[in-house]
């Protein structure tokens, strides 16, 4: 029997019903398989290598799959984009797996709006009939708009559009870098995304990319960055500046700060090669260009231009010097700055940058083949618009797009409303769903077959994890059928058998058992490197138009941008209760959006925090909550992308404001100047953990060193203890967090939700401050330096979980003995024990201990991902972290089966999973060589709150910044 | 222990199979080494033998009716351990703890029966005889 009809047995057989104890639902009953397969045990876990599917960085996973479902997804340690890690999105994709919203089955809109639901039979019918008349009126009537898609489905698009004598399709991103490309073909020659390599480069310049959390490939530009970081923890000056008019949790993460002036981040860019040339900084690989360099930056002296970018002529030349000599640095762009009318000319800057600078070549490549260059551009989505809107199509077909919420103006959503008959693949509903006629929803990637590579040499695979668990169908396969319906005879060439079939030709598989398939599917794709080509930059001072430098505004006058949400992303992930419910790493803000604002401005404008405000533009208005932040430019304020959802979805529909709304209606801009502020009201914004400025005097729970600290001893508290120290004897847990390296992202609060069954609290709970996560995301920031120069903004997150204290003041306190220190260092918290006196809680100076005020509930089918490894907890019981002990647990059981002893890294908790800057160490303090041992003795490490000789687990390591 | 355990839907013997056929625990309950779940068998490894052998049996006619239904047999559970306590066969294999200790002497009944009541006092009063960990986190998490 092959796995997928075991999986169909299982699924028609009641699914978790093989458990006999793991089942949420309690059984008495034993159900046996019929058949059982030979790769799956009871109760154990398997893993399926598969691939994202959140955003187009395509990283790689392991589904991890008990009794045949989905329980957690973790990275694929042999992908080499993400290599074993996870961001916050990628763990949240078990959510969208089992989004109580998902449409259960095919749907057809009446007349009077409603839909009525249908057979897959009928539903393939009636759009084949649909398509069989618009062929019959020419070609080019039926089109296609899609997430972006490589290898096989691309080729089945293609092949499938070719059968209806059309070949209008466009593969749309939201965020789809189309400046970076037509500036690459400007200077390089080469209409492509260069590849960048952050752990190379020695000094990184961001104008507004936020790469450590939407851009491009975040996870694995994490992963580079913390390599960059750890490698010049020596250097005095810091190792990144951010750029931009807004401080995004990239811009967090910088030793400095550049408050351009917004849209004037390329006016910028070329001072600072104006600079570089003038004060010959400029590498001697670009001398032969030098002339034609010079003559075009002519116009951009920083002294000319210090009106237009706010930003001290010194300051240019002080950053040209530390840009051209560290070494091999970075520039990059991105975020509001690459959606504005300067943005190719900011792009071009960059690219320029970075041939003055001698990167090109070997920080930034050329000819890595990324799958973003396969995206449309604003031009062919406008031209299909018009199309639309003339009624020159027929048939839409819209696949996993949201083009109707994610394009300003409105104009798409009435071109919708022209075509007869728009037909959606949507797992859930969108705004684009919603003017859909026919609605034929697709598996989740969870439950696909397909492939999706990232860039050359990177194929990753997609194979279903389990068995679909409602009545949907992959779009593939309904391509397939409804071309053979249409046209038996040439729907041959789309090859014989489902999709799935059609995936394994494309990969080559010559059977089922063919080893370089089988190979594929175990290891999630195949991996190679591509060698980059050889690029040159080109004079191309005939195409570059000199720069229209914006005018400088009003005093008083207020720009508007928007900026992608690092969790919601351009709102596609809105309904995962997780990224609503744990904080925003930089507003902290939950279940809402709001409009930052400076508190200066705020002052100036009669605003304060929670005030409800209508924001006008010259494109529309919107009503959202003010949060004051000093990471904006006074003359700015800034919107999440992503919220303002109007589709019937439970956590997003109507959550926050719909930023779009105010941006200019053709597209071309994140950024809008003119916007008023209008007070309407006060609601208050619920944020946890809210940012906290290090207090003077005492020592501050996040802690910094200087580069040029010497090595000095760490200050010892001494034991002052009335029993006798805990023995310890085998095992003594501990973990290591290098703040050096984490960025806030908070993928381990997500990996902890999904290991750990927290509860999601929903928005009132976390009103009340009943918050469940066992993990959480702090940050503080040093007092500033005063607003000139390249400003500091110093701000150290800090993972707060349970600290697993030797001296633990939640132990003596627990009247029943429910949380006790166990053998191996754990401060235990058994669950059918706990009688919730909160004792401990109150007690807890880091205050990591959660108690369930309410019964937890899992709208369904979202039970179906509780890990049976860890007991759901009910009302009434206080919960907190353990170190992950059903991995240590297990960790151990695999030592003594394999009659060896335990091993440094033999156990991973979640959060150290998923970490993509690998901050978290976890490991046996028994054990002198383990990691763990090693970096808490490190000359960086702390305890926080060492002072109440708590004596923790976990040592920190202070962040180093600059002198 | 009680006498009889509850009424299965096929009246399937223990003592039949282990002392008729000399069948061991495991071929049947084929990972109670190596994972947590002993494992309910499939029915296609009921239907192995019982293809041939004693078909002109009533309970084997049932469960021939079973399998040609495609339909599992809901069989009741007998030793219950409640889901608050994370038990695993494998370790107690390992550490040459016999089926019998747990589950009494299966292979004499006809319709098996709770041996003992699997509480948590009798669980630690053989852990502490074996000096086996008696911590909470052993299996309460």
């Amino acid at each position: 029997m092959k796995r997928r009809d075991f999986l169909k047995v299982i699924s028609a057989a009641g699914g978790a019903a093989v458990a006999q104890g793991c089942s949420p639902a309690p059984s008495e009953t034993l159900i046996p398989y019929l058949v059982a397969p030979d790769d799956i045990v009871a109760g154990e876990a398997a893993f399926v290598a598969t691939t994202c599917r959140e955003c187009p960085a395509g990283c790689g996973v392991l589904a991890k799959t008990v009794d045949a479902r989905v329980i957690k997804v973790e990275g694929n340690p042999e992908h080499p984009v993400n290599r074993g890690t996870l961001c916050v999105r990628g763990q949240a994709s078990v959510q969208s797996l089992y989004d109580p919203d998902r449409f259960r089955g095919p749907l057809l809109r009446r007349g009077d709006g409603s839909y009525q639901s249908m057979s897959w039979d009928d539903a393939e019918a009636a759009l084949a009939a649909k398509l069989r008349e618009a062929r019959a009126r020419g070609t080019g009537r039926v089109a296609w708009i899609g997430q972006l898609a490589t290898g096989s489905f691309e080729r089945l698009t293609r092949e499938w559009l070719a059968l209806v004598e059309s070949d209008r399709r466009l593969f749309c991103e939201t965020f789809d870098h189309e400046p970076l490309r037509r500036a690459a073909a400007m200077v390089m020659g080469r209409a492509e995304i260069p590849t960048y390599r952050f752990d190379e480069a020695n000094f990184v310049l961001s104008f507004g990319a936020d790469f450590l959390e939407t851009w491009m490939s975040n996870v694995e530009f994490t992963r580079q960055y913390a390599a960059l970081r750890r490698r010049r923890a020596t250097d005095p000056f810091g190792c990144f500046v951010f750029a931009s008019p807004r401080l995004s949790l990239t811009g967090l993460n910088a030793d400095g700060w550049v408050a351009v002036r917004a849209g004037a981040e390329a006016a910028l860019a070329l001072s600072l090669v104006h600079a570089i040339v003038a004060d010959g900084l400029s590498h001697e690989s670009v001398r032969p260009h030098l002339d034609w360099v010079r003559s075009l930056v002519a116009p951009y002296a920083p002294e000319a231009l210090t009106a237009i970018t706010d930003v001290q002529p010194a300051d240019v030349h002080a950053l040209a010097r530390q840009f051209t000599t560290a070494g091999p640095s970075l520039a990059v762009g991105g975020g509001a700055a690459t959606r504005d009318p300067h943005a190719i000319d900011l792009e071009v800057a960059v690219l320029l940058l970075n041939a003055v600078g001698g990167n090109l070549g070997r920080t930034v490549t050329f000819g890595g083949g990324s799958a973003l260059d396969g995206l449309a551009t604003r031009d062919e989505i406008l031209d299909l618009e018009r199309a639309l809107a003339h009624g020159n199509i027929d048939v839409l077909l819209v696949h996993h797009a949201n083009p109707a919420y994610a394009l300003p103006g409105g104009a798409f959503e009435s071109a919708l409303a022209r075509v007869p008959f728009v037909v959606s693949l949507a797992s859930t509903p969108d705004e684009t769903t919603a003017q859909a006629h026919l609605i034929l929803p697709d598996h989740h990637s969870l439950e696909s077959w397909g492939d999706y590579a990232p860039r050359a040499g990177v194929a990753g695979m997609l194979q279903p994890a389990m068995a679909p668990i409602l009545s949907t169908r992959a779009s593939g396969d309904v391509l397939l059928n409804v071309a053979r319906r249409l046209d038996a005879e040439r729907a041959m060439a789309l090859g014989p058998g489902d999709y799935a079939s059609y995936v394994s030709r494309f990969w080559g598989a010559l059977s089922p058992s063919d080893q370089a398939w089988t190979d594929a599917l175990k290891r999630g794709g195949r991996y190679s490197s591509a060698a980059p080509v050889a690029a040159a930059m080109r004079d191309f001072t005939g195409s570059f138009p000199a720069v229209p430098l914006p005018d400088s505004r009003p005093a008083g006058s207020l720009t508007l941008i928007a900026f992608p949400s690092p969790f919601l992303y351009d709102g596609r992930q809105a309904n995962d209760a997780w990224l609503q419910e744990i904080p925003d790493p930089v507003s902290r803000t939950v279940w809402n959006g709001w409009i930052e604002i400076h508190p200066d401005t705020a002052r100036r404008l009669g605003l304060a925090q929670d005030d409800v405000v209508g924001v006008q533009s010259a494109s529309g208005s919107v009503t959202t909550v003010v949060r004051l932040y000093e990471g904006v430019r006074p003359d700015v304020v800034a919107m999440p992308l992503g919220y303002g959802r109007r589709a019937a979805l439970r956590n997003a529909q109507a959550r926050g404001a719909r930023a779009v709304a105010l941006l200019p209606p053709d597209g071309s801009s994140w950024r809008v100047d003119g916007v008023s502020l209008v007070r309407q009201g006060r609601r208050r914004l619920i944020v946890l953990q809210a940012e906290t400025e290090m207090p003077p005097g005492r020592p501050p729970m996040a802690q910094v060193i200087r580069p040029s600290a010497s090595a000095v001893a760490r200050e010892r508290h001494l034991p002052a203890d009335l029993y006798p120290p805990h023995a310890h004897r085998e095992h003594r847990w501990g973990m290591a967090i290098d703040l050096n390296a984490c960025t806030g992202c908070s993928a381990c609060v997500a990996a902890c939700y999904a290991e750990n069954n927290v509860p999601v609290a929903g928005e009132r709970a976390c009103a009340e401050g009943r918050e469940m996560s066992w993990i959480r995301i702090e940050r503080y920031d040093a007092p500033r330096v005063p607003a000139s120069g390249v400003r500091r903004f110093e701000s150290v997150f800090l993972p707060m979980l349970c600290q697993q204290c030797d001296e633990a003041p939640c132990e003596p306190v627990c009247p029943v003995y429910a949380t006790y220190h166990n053998p191996e260092g754990l401060n235990a918290q058994v669950y059918v024990r706990c009688i919730g006196t909160r004792f401990c809680s109150n007690n807890c100076p880091y205050k990591v201990r959660r108690f369930n005020f309410s019964r937890p509930s899992w709208p369904s089918p979202l039970e179906l991902s509780l890990n049976p490894d860890v007991t759901v907890r009910s009302a009434g019981v206080m919960e907190k972290c353990t170190f992950c002990v059903q991995r240590i647990q297990a960790g151990k059981n695999v030592a003594a089966r394999e009659q060896r002893p335990f091993r440094d890294g033999d156990v991973t908790p979640a959060c150290a999973q998923t970490c993509p800057a690998q901050a978290i160490v976890f490991g046996d303090l028994n054990d002198p060589a383990s990691r763990v041992t090693r970096l808490s003795q490190d000359r960086r490490s702390y305890h926080v709150l060492e002072e109440l000789n708590t004596r923790p687990a976990i040592a920190y390591l202070k962040r180093v910044v600059p002198e | 222990m009680r006498a009889e355990g509850p009424q299965q839907p096929i009246d399937f013997s223990h003592r039949a199979h282990y002392v008729a056929d000399n069948l061991d625990c495991e071929y049947c309950h084929s990972t109670a080494r190596r994972a947590a779940l002993a494992g309910v068998p499939a029915l296609e490894r009921c239907m192995g033998c019982h293809r041939f052998v004693a078909t002109a049996h009533p309970d084997v006619g049932k469960l021939t009716r079973y399998w040609d239904r495609r339909a599992p047999i809901p069989w009741v559970q007998v030793s219950v351990v409640p889901r608050f306590v994370h038990f695993t066969h494998e370790a107690h294999v390992r550490a040459k703890v016999a089926c019998a200790e747990c589950h009494g002497p299966v292979e004499q009944m006809d319709r098996v029966a709770a041996a003992h009541d699997l509480t948590m006092g009798w669980c630690l009063q053989c852990h502490r005889q074996r000096r086996a960990p008696v911590d909470c986190l052993t299996c309460h998490y």
